[in-house]
C-alpha cells in the first residue's frame, strides 16, 4: 500500500462514509425511533405520544416505556387475523405470480435473440408508469358494471353482471398486475443463461422433453424463483394501496391497518407497533433476499 | 443455438403482454370519453383535459411533485453512486454487512413501515412535514434503487481501463471522471431516471411525509379515486403515461445510436 | 524398380481392421444423400457415408463445414431436410433424441451443475428406469473406468476441466450406446493432457468395443485415434480414408493443406516415362519426376505437386543421385524446435518453402546458417500429383 496524503485518504474515505452515513441517519435511526414509540403510549399532545425523549431523564425516560401496544395487538384477535391474512393473501399472489410468470418469462427466454431486448423492454415499461394509475385502471375494468362485465356479455358468458370489485379475488388480480414485472425479470434472467445443451444432454440421455423441464429447467432457475417470489411476496405483505383500492372492507390486511391506526385514529405509538410486528413477519424473508441479491451481484462475472 | 418457439411459448407471451398493456391502454382510450360515466363510451372529447388544466390545485400538486422528484433524483443519484462505488471498490470495509443490508432492505420493505419511520423520525428532530420531508424521505428509498443499478455496471467494468489510464499517467481521481465515470454515465443516467420515476410515483410514503402546502399529485389522485371513478384522473394518467412512453422512446433511441456509435467505432 | 501397391502399405497400420474393406459388411449408421439446410445455407450437402461397428470414425474439418450438423443429425437434434439416416439397418426418421440408442458427449460437457458426477452418471440410466441396485452398479463400474471414484460426490463446479471431460465421457458411456458421438471432446483440454487423453479414449473404445464417431477441427487429434477420417469441407465429405492415406495419399489440394504441412509446387504435364510423371515447373530447373501411378493426367494439364516438408532433404552441395528433384534458393528463416528444426526456403522463383530436418545427434558440425543458397531435393516417390 502506498502511503497517500491525508487530503487524498480523506475524500477517499468519503465515498462509503456518505452515502453510509445517510442511511443510517434516515433509514436506522427512524427504526430505532419506531421502536421506541411502539413501548409508548398514546397522547393528546404535539407529538402524540408519550414519553418524549428527554437527555436530562434518561431513566425517567426508560421507565416509562412498557409493552402495552403489544398486549393491544396480541389481545384484540383483528391483529392476528390481518396478519395472518396479509401472509395468506401476499402468499397465494405470489404462487400466482409464479405461475403466470414463469411461461411468460420461459418464453422470452427461448425468443430469438434479437427480439429479446425488445421484450424485456416491454415487461419493464408498465414499472415506469405510476403504481396507482396501474391499480386504478383495473377499478373500471373490475367494477359491476365494468369493462370485465361488458365483454363478458357481450360474448354472452354471463348474464349477470359481475361483482370482482372489493372482494379478495380483486386484490389477487392486482397484486399479480402490478408485481408481474418483479417475477419475470428474475425468471428471465436466470432461464436466458441457462444452457440450452443440458435439456440436449438430458433428451440425449433417454429423458422426455415434459420430464427434462422439470429434472433440468425448473431446478436451475430456483434462483430466479426465490428472488423473483421474495421480491413479490415481502412487499406484498404490508400492500396498502391494492387492498385498500380494489379489495372490500373485508379485506384485512396489515398495511391497511396500520394506516389506519395512523391517520384514523391517531394512535402513533399502535401504528409504531403494528409496523413491528410487521417487521418480524419480514424479517427472515427480507434477510434471505438480501443473501440472494448480495451473492448474485457478487459472483456475477 | 436457434431456438424455436412452440405455440405455448407463443400464446404465453401474447396474452402476458395483453394482460399487462389492456388496462392501461383502455384508460387512456376512455379518457378521451364524453361521458362523465368512465366505462360507457359517450363519444369523442377532450374536455377532461381541457378541466384538467383549469383545476388548480391538482397543477400545484403535480408542480411540487415535479420539484420534488427532480431534487430527489439528483441527490439519490449522488449518494447511490457513491454507494455503489463504495461497494464494488472498497472491498471488506468495516460496517460492509449493515451497509449492504441498509441498501437492499428498503427495496423490498413495505412502503408504510418505511413512511411511518421517516415521519416518526422527522416529528423527532422537530423537522417540520412539508416539501424538504418528502425530499428527503425520497432520496433515502430511491438511492437504493441508484445503488444497485450502478453497481451492476459497475461489476461487470473491466478494469483494464482504469489500469491503463492509470500505467498512462493519470492520477486515480483524474482516472476517475476521465475513464470510469464517462463509461459508467448510462447506468448512472438509468439510475436518475429511475429514482425520478419512484418519487414521482410514490404514494404511501408522501403521505406519511407531507404537510400543509406540500401535496404531491399521487396524494391528489388517490384522494379522488377513493371517492370513485373520474374522467379528469383518467386524462391525468394519460398525460402521464405519454410522458412515459416519449421519454422511454428517447432515451431507447438514445441507446441504440450510442450502440451503433460504438459498433462502427469498433469495425 | 516398380515400387509395390501403395495403398497397402500406406502410413502406420494399427491393427487388422478394415471392415470399409469388406463389400458384404453391413454398415451400423448409413448416411445416404442427407442434405441439411439453414434457411437459404446448406450445412450439409447430399452427403453419403457409412461407418461400421467398433470403428473410431472421425470427422475432420474447418469450422462451419458441416461436420457437427451431420454429427447432431445423427444424435436427432436436428432432422435431415433430405436423404436417410439408417442406424442398424432402420431409419431414425422421426426417432427422437431420447429414443435414439445413441449417446453425446458435448463439446462444453453440459454436465448437469445441480447434480453430483453419481447422479450426472446415472442421469440417463434412471430414464431407462433401471433398478437401483443395477444403476449403482453400473455408475460405479463407469467411475472405475474414467478413475474418478474418489470424486462421486463432487459438484462439476469442484472439478477440473480434465475431469469434467471424464464425467461428461462416463455418463454417455454409461446407457451403453450403440454409437457414441464426442463433438471435439479434448477441445477444452490443454495440450498435454489432450495427448495424454487420446491414448486414454482409444483403449476405452477398444475395451469397450463401442462405435465412435468423433467430431474435431484438430487433423492431429484425428490422425492419432481414428480408424478412418471423413475429411469434410462445405458440407461435403471430400475424402474417407485411414490417417495413413489421408496423409500420404490426399485427394485434393484442400485436404493436402488441411491435414499436416505441405509445399505446393505448380506445374504442367509434360508426359509419362516408364511409370513416372515427368512435370514442368518455373520453382525447379529440371523437369520434376513424379512417383503417382494412379493419377490420370493429360499432357499440359495444370497440376499442383505436394511434398510434405519432412521428405525433403536440404543440404549445401548438390545431391549425387539423379533421381531426386532438385531446388535451389536460400534460406530465409530457420526455426529451431527441439525435435525438429525447420527451414523456411525462399526458392529463385520467389516461392517459399517449409523443409525439416529430424535432429539426430545434439551437435552439428558447420549447421546451414540464414542466407546460406542450398539445395532442397525431394525424391520422386515422396510427391504427390494433384489434379487442379
Amino acid at each position: 500500500m502506498i502511503a497517500r496524503p491525508f487530503p487524498k485518504r480523506l475524500a477517499s474515505a468519503l465515498v462509503p462514509a456518505v452515502p453510509y452515513l445517510w442511511l443510517i441517519l434516515l433509514f436506522l435511526v427512524p427504526f430505532l425511533i419506531v421502536l421506541k414509540i411502539s413501548l409508548s403510549d398514546p397522547a393528546v399532545a404535539q407529538p402524540p405520544y408519550k414519553p418524549v425523549f428527554d437527555w436530562n431523564d434518561v431513566l425517567g425516560f426508560l421507565s416509562q416505556l412498557d409493552l402495552e401496544n403489544f398486549e393491544t395487538l396480541v389481545g384484540d384477535d383483528l391483529y392476528l387475523r390481518a396478519t395472518l391474512s396479509s401472509v395468506r393473501i401476499a402468499a397465494i399472489s405470489t404462487a400466482l405470480l409464479l405461475l403466470v410468470g414463469f411461461p411468460i418469462a420461459y418464453a422470452m427466454a427461448r425468443a430469438p435473440a434479437r427480439h429479446r431486448p425488445l421484450l424485456v423492454a416491454l415487461v419493464i415499461l408498465p414499472f415506469w408508469t405510476s403504481f396507482l394509475i396501474r391499480i386504478y385502471a383495473w377499478v373500471a375494468i373490475l367494477k359491476p358494471e365494468g369493462f370485465l362485465t361488458q365483454a363478458l356479455m357481450a360474448l354472452g358468458i354471463i348474464s349477470e353482471p359481475l361483482s370482482i370489485l372489493n372482494t379478495e379475488t380483486a386484490v389477487y388480480i392486482g397484486i399479480v398486475y402490478a408485481y408481474l414485472p418483479f417475477m419475470v425479470l428474475p425468471l428471465y434472467a436466470t432461464l436466458e443463461k441457462m444452457d440450452d445443451t443440458l435439456i440436449e444432454a438430458a433428451l440425449d440421455l433417454g429423458c422426455p422433453p415434459w420430464r427434462a423441464f422439470w429434472a433440468i429447467t425448473v431446478p436451475l432457475a430456483m434462483p430466479g424463483v426465490v428472488a423473483g417470489s421474495l421480491l413479490c411476496f415481502i412487499p406484498a405483505v404490508g400492500e396498502f394501496v391494492i387492498p385498500d383500492l380494489l379489495g372490500g372492507s373485508e379485506t384485512l390486511m396489515i398495511g391497511r391497518q396500520l394506516w389506519s391506526e395512523f391517520f384514523s385514529n391517531r394512535d402513533w405509538p399502535l401504528a409504531s407497533a403494528v409496523a413491528i410486528l410487521l417487521l418480524i413477519i419480514l424479517v427472515v424473508p427480507i434477510v434471505i433476499y438480501r443473501d440472494v441479491e448480495a451473492r448474485r451481484l457478487e459472483t456475477r462475472p | 443455438m436457434n431456438r424455436r418457439l412452440s405455440l405455448f411459448n407463443v400464446t404465453s407471451l401474447v396474452l402476458g403482454f395483453a394482460f399487462l398493456y389492456l388496462p392501461i391502454l383502455l384508460l387512456v382510450v376512455f379518457s378521451f370519453n364524453a361521458s362523465r360515466l368512465v366505462t360507457v363510451w359517450g363519444g369523442f372529447s377532450t374536455q377532461w383535459y381541457v378541466a384538467l388544466f383549469r383545476n388548480e390545485p391538482l397543477m400545484e400538486a403535480a408542480w411540487v411533485t415535479l420539484r420534488i422528484a427532480f431534487l430527489s433524483a439528483i441527490l439519490a443519484t449522488v449518494l447511490g453512486t457513491l454507494a455503489a462505488l463504495a461497494l464494488t471498490r472498497y472491498g471488506r470495509f468495516p460496517g460492509r454487512t449493515l451497509f449492504t443490508g441498509m441498501v437492499y432492505a428498503p427495496m423490498v420493505m413495505p412502503e408504510v413501515i418505511t413512511g411511518l419511520s421517516l415521519l416518526l423520525f422527522f416529528v423527532a428532530i422537530g423537522l417540520d412535514r412539508g416539501f424538504w420531508t418528502i425530499t428527503l424521505a425520497h432520496t433515502t428509498l430511491t438511492m437504493c434503487f441508484v445503488t444497485v443499478v450502478v453497481q451492476a455496471r459497475l461489476m461487470t467494468f473491466d478494469r483494464s481501463l482504469e489500469e491503463a489510464a492509470m500505467d498512462l499517467g493519470a492520477p486515480p481521481l483524474r482516472t476517475f471522471f476521465s475513464v470510469t465515470l464517462p463509461l459508467i454515465a448510462p447506468s448512472i443516467v438509468a439510475g436518475f431516471l429511475l429514482a425520478f420515476t419512484l418519487s414521482m410515483d410514490d404514494l404511501v410514503i408522501a403521505s406519511f411525509n407531507a404537510g400543509p402546502g406540500a401535496t404531491t399529485l399521487p396524494i391528489k389522485i388517490y384522494s379522488q379515486v377513493r371517492l370513485g371513478l373520474s374522467p379528469e384522473v383518467n386524462a391525468a394518467s394519460a398525460i402521464l403515461i405519454g410522458i412515459v412512453a416519449v421519454g422511454v422512446a428517447t432515451a431507447t433511441l438514445l441507446s441504440k445510436r450510442s450502440a451503433l456509435r460504438t459498433q462502427r467505432n469498433a469495425h | 524398380m516398380p515400387p509395390p501397391l501403395k495403398s497397402a502399405s500406406v502410413g502406420a497400420v494399427r491393427r487388422s481392421f478394415s471392415p470399409w474393406a469388406d463389400p458384404t459388411a453391413t454398415p451400423l449408421i448409413r448416411v445416404e444423400n442427407v442434405t441439411k439446410r439453414f434457411g437459404d445455407a446448406v450445412a450439409v450437402d447430399d452427403l453419403s457415408v457409412d461407418i461400421f461397428e467398433g470403428e473410431f470414425f472421425c470427422l475432420l474439418g474447418p469450422s462451419g463445414c458441416g461436420k457437427t450438423t451431420l454429427m447432431r443429425m445423427i444424435a436427432g437434434f436436428e432432422e435431415p431436410s433430405a436423404g436417410h439416416l439408417m442406424l442398424a439397418g432402420k431409419s431414425l426418421a422421426g426417432v427422437p433424441p431420447y429414443r435414439r440408442p445413441v449417446n453425446m458427449m458435448f463439446q462444453s460437457y453440459a454436465l448437469f451443475p445441480h447434480m453430483n458426477v453419481e447422479k450426472n452418471i446415472a442421469f440417463g440410466l434412471k430414464q431407462d428406469g433401471l433398478p437401483k441396485g443395477e444403476i449403482a452398479a453400473r455408475v460405479g463400474e463407469m467411475l472405475r473406468l474414467v478413475q474418478l471414484e474418489k470424486l462421486a460426490k463432487r459438484s462439476p463446479s469442484q472439478l477440473s476441466g480434465g475431469q469434467r471431460q471424464r464425467v461428461a465421457l462416463a455418463r454417455a458411456l454409461a446407457k451403453r450406446p450403440k454409437v457414441l458421438l464426442l463433438d471435439e471432446p479434448l477441445g477444452a483440454l490443454d495440450k498435454k493432457l489432450r495427448e495424454e487423453t487420446q491414448f486414454e479414449l482409444m483403449d476405452i473404445q477398444h475395451e469397450l468395443g463401442m462405435t465412435f464417431i468423433v467430431v474435431t477441427h484438430d487433423q492431429e487429434e484425428a490422425m492419432t485415434m481414428a480408424d478412418r477420417i471423413a475429411v469434410m469441407d462445405h458440407g461435403r465429405i471430400v475424402q474417407v480414408a485411414t490417417p495413413g492415406e489421408i496423409y500420404e495419399q490426399p485427394k485434393t489440394r484442400f485436404i493436402a493443406e488441411f491435414v499436416g504441412d505441405v509445399n505446393i509446387i505448380e506445374g504442367h504435364v509434360l508426359g509419362q516415362e516408364s511409370g513416372l510423371w515427368r512435370v514442368g515447373s518455373n520453382a525447379a530447373e529440371a523437369p520434376l519426376t513424379i512417383d503417382d501411378p494412379d493419377e490420370v493426367l493429360n499432357e499440359n494439364q495444370a497440376v499442383a505437386i505436394a511434398v510434405r516438408p519432412e521428405k525433403m532433404v536440404i543440404q549445401r552441395e548438390r545431391p549425387e543421385t539423379d533421381a531426386a528433384n532438385v531446388l535451389f534458393g536460400e534460406v530465409w528463416d530457420i526455426g529451431y524446435l527441439g525435435d525438429w528444426t525447420v527451414y523456411r526456403v525462399k526458392l529463385d522463383s520467389g516461392a517459399i518453402i517449409r523443409v525439416t530436418r529430424a535432429n539426430r545427434s545434439r551437435f552439428v558440425e558447420n549447421p546451414i546458417e540464414w542466407d546460406e543458397r542450398v539445395h532442397v531435393s525431394f525424391a520422386p516417390d515422396a510427391a504427390v500429383i494433384l489434379a487442379e
